[in-house]
């Protein structure tokens, strides 16, 4: 007899299931997937009994005086205006390493003078750094699903230096501005991209990196990071 | 969330307006407060939570298109703010201490053996939900106890549908891990 996965179950039972009458006559006639389902509704009742503490009746008005202490006078109208300092860190960056000799300062200048369109355009380069570094991690974690568990290739090891370079010019100007959230996903962001970088030799050390992408849901935090950058 | 505030008032925050952020504030603690603790698993951190939501909310206030709805919009915000907070405080240390290491004593009332039965219950549960991911807890917390659909869990978690069903699974798999009764016991 083929009986519904407890994925099924679990869809059934919060009403997202698409239900078939195969589910529902299943149900009627399967004492075993009955008992299933009556063990899954046992844990999530139990799960219930964590009610959240009473927050007292002039909760808004406590929660409002600590908040008003932390606004602004006056509406930024650029949150992400740290950005902009990153802008200019990464233009001196790549400046520099195009010529030898130190950059001019009058290129700085300009590149200040640009304003909101420079800002614009490091929004899409932090957007764009953030989806790199996606593809890339997500490659690492592909890696091997065909059962080859192939080594990195040094063009991918390339890829994971540079974007390591760029991620850490972002999280220093993240940290000196108070972006600390954003800071604290490009920290963890470069220490899995110096590992991939560095090219994890053996099996066990590629497995081990997979692992730590995917427990620490690196994917997500870079997408939920990126989607409030294009937010802006 | 329920709706607390007029579309006069969003707009008048929405332009900065303090007073009108203020009627925001003072109507939306409590479901914030909720949701917080729901996924941060202690007040304190939900307390935190309250108050970076608020202040990200205020920044971000901005970028709301009045067409969408506020409460919905507020719920992402504190649902990302409080798994930010889970996760720095995930890092910094290790807080998942019992919150009392009395166990049940031999001869006690039976009112109060109900309510250390009680406290055993939610400390099962808090260790059992400390156990998952981010991820996990945000669309656990989300589509359990905040009856939002997979697909406004998603949108929430800004993730794929796929995404939250695959981290829905996982975490009734490992709360069933540490909560199933003894197998013949379901009832």
């Amino acid at each position: 007899m083929n009986h519904p996965s407890e994925e099924d179950l679990v869809l059934h039972l919060y009403g997202e299931a698409d239900e078939s009458d195969f589910l529902r006559k299943h149900l009627e006639s399967c004492a075993r997937c009955r008992e299933e389902l009556a063990v899954l509704r046992q844990v999530l009742a139990e799960v219930d009994e964590l009610t959240p503490p009473e927050r007292p009746s002039d909760y808004g008005a406590r929660v409002w005086e600590r908040v008003s202490k932390e606004l602004p006078a006056t509406k930024r109208s650029r949150p992400y205006y740290w950005l902009a300092a990153a802008a200019v860190l990464l233009a001196a960056t790549f400046l520099a390493g195009r010529f030898t000799a130190r950059p001019d300062p009058d290129d700085l200048v300009e590149l200040a003078r640009a304003g909101q369109i420079r800002e614009r355009i490091l929004l899409v380069a932090l957007s764009d750094h953030l989806e790199q570094s996606q593809v890339l991690l997500l490659e690492v974690v592909n890696r091997g699903d065909d059962g080859s568990a192939s080594p990195l290739a040094p063009l991918e090891r390339e890829r994971a230096a540079e974007l390591l370079q760029a991620s850490r010019l972002y999280r220093q100007t993240a940290y000196q501005v108070g972006e600390v959230a954003a800071a604290d996903v490009l920290e963890e962001l470069e220490r899995i991209l110096l590992d991939v970088s560095q090219g994890p030799e053996s099996l066990e050390a590629r497995e081990g990196l997979k692992s730590r992408i995917e427990e620490r849901d690196m994917l997500f935090k870079l997408r939920v990071l990126g989607s409030t950058v294009k937010k802006f | 969330m329920k709706a607390v505030v007029t579309e006069d008032v969003l707009a008048r925050a929405r332009s900065g307006d303090q007073a009108a952020f203020r009627i925001i504030v003072e109507g939306y603690s409590r479901d914030v407060f909720r949701l917080a603790f729901r996924i941060t698993g202690n007040e304190e951190d939900a307390e935190d939570a309250v108050q970076e939501t608020f202040l990200r909310a205020y920044r971000k206030l901005e970028g709301f298109e009045a067409r969408a709805n506020f409460g919905t919009w507020l719920y992402r915000v504190t649902a990302n703010t409080s798994i930010d907070v889970l996760r720095r405080r995930k890092r910094s240390d290790d807080r998942t201490a019992p919150l009392d290491d009395e166990g049940p004593s031999v001869g006690i009332a039976p009112s109060q053996e109900k309510m250390v039965y009680g406290r055993q219950v939610r400390e099962r549960v808090e260790s059992a939900l400390s156990c998952l991911s981010e991820l996990e807890r945000g669309a656990f917390v989300l589509r359990h106890f905040e009856e939002m659909s997979l697909a406004e869990v998603s949108e929430s978690l800004d993730t794929t549908v796929s995404a939250t069903k695959q981290a829905l699974f996982r975490a009734v798999r490992k709360l069933r891990k540490s909560l199933a009764p003894v197998e013949g016991s379901a009832s």
